[in-house]
């Protein structure tokens, strides 16, 4: 073995969970209750699991997405989103991995803003901060608790109405 | 955080493989040989991500395999100096907090890398932040905790003799092949629920 060129590139984690389901999905593995009963409920005779690629990949595959299920990144639903957050970062004089880390991270206030992004306080003034936060609210909303609880049913409603206006138009 | 590394390696197909496409009895052959493992200097090799360039496969006299050399791109979990990244609290003891990850757990802050006026309380086996007289903050286990990376450290592992496997022998490298060494020092660190 030979190591040619040790950082090829930069990977983010969603990049990195969407390229493990994929292999997961190729592979049929089931991890977890529901994945099991929606293999059992698949009626195409695709059924059989693979295993010819050894049991560290299954092993290493559940427990990265397991991780990233937990992290903040898990939010990230759709490659459109992911790119028109990379777009808006690219507006910010940030370095390559400062953007990743926000990518990864997610950060939802100033202070762990701050801690991702070296001397953020003298970089960047409070508004300009406040909107790469303020961006990341915007696209990927989180659900607040209880307290506001209708706040979130009103908006669920208002998707509801958007799904039925597009299933009109199809 | 992950990168992609660029590897050459000898990969040897076995022939009951020879009916399907090369690639993916490659992809499978280096995904036994790498997924899930460390390389050191390198850092933690998830999976395979794409094959670059497959040469043509030699033949060994009395076997009937095919050895090819290729070279692939792999998924590596290698966290930089100074990354910060999220992980629990698996363990606390008088020397400082173990955190683990959900695929790799030898991640340590020493008592050093913590908070100044931290202290540790052996009765409630946590960790203690006191920011000021009256407030108390803990880092209890299984506590979301953020931290910051300080230095990575490999140790070059050596097969088990055969005394070691069969459990005669004490093991004699007890030390993980790739640790982490981290801190929780400044603002935003610690536990994820101070800061939100």
């Amino acid at each position: 073995m030979k190591i040619l060129n040790e950082r090829d590139s930069f990977l983010s984690n969603y990049e990195v969970a969407e390229h493990l389901k994929d292999i997961k999905k190729k592979y049929n593995w089931t991890f977890t209750k529901e994945d099991e009963e929606e293999h059992n409920n698949d009626k195409r005779k695709n059924r059989k699991r693979f295993a010819a690629c050894g049991l560290n990949l299954e092993v290493i595959t559940r427990d990265i997405l397991a991780y990233v299920a937990n992290s903040s990144t898990a939010v990230i639903d759709s490659p459109a989103k992911f790119q028109e957050l990379m777009v808006f970062l690219n507006g910010f004089d940030l370095m390559k991995v400062e953007k990743l880390q926000i990518v990864n991270s997610l950060p939802r206030s100033m202070v762990t803003l701050y801690a991702l992004v070296e001397e953020c306080d003298q970089r960047f003034d409070e508004e300009r901060s406040q909107s790469i936060i303020d961006k990341i609210n915007e696209l990927f909303p989180v659900e607040e608790e209880e307290e506001e609880e209708e706040e979130e049913e009103a908006g669920e409603a208002e998707e509801h109405a958007n799904d039925e206006n597009t299933a009109m138009e199809e | 955080m992950f990168i992609l590394s660029e590897l050459s390696d000898l990969v040897r197909i076995p022939p009951h493989t020879f009916n399907i496409p090369i690639q993916h009895s490659l992809t499978d052959e280096l995904n036994k040989k790498f997924a899930n493992k460390i390389i050191a200097n390198l850092g933690f090799v998830v999976t395979i991500w794409d094959l670059l360039d497959i040469k043509d496969g030699l033949l060994k006299p009395g076997d009937g395999g095919s050895y090819v050399e290729v070279r692939f791109r792999c998924i590596v979990w290698k966290p930089f100096v100074g990354e910060v990244i999220t992980g629990w609290v698996s363990d606390c003891s008088a020397e400082g907090i173990k955190v683990r990850l959900e695929f790799f757990d030898e991640i340590f802050i020493p008592k050093s890398y913590i908070f100044e006026n931290c202290i540790f309380k052996p009765v409630e086996k946590a960790w203690v932040w006191k920011p000021d007289e009256e407030t108390e903050l803990y880092i209890d286990i299984n506590e979301k905790i953020r931290f910051r990376v300080e230095e990575e450290i490999f140790v070059n592992v050596k097969p088990k003799s055969s005394e070691e496997a069969m459990g005669l022998e004490e093991p004699s490298n007890k030390a993980p092949p790739y640790a982490l060494l981290a801190s929780c020092q400044t603002d935003g660190m610690g536990c994820v629920s101070w800061w939100d």
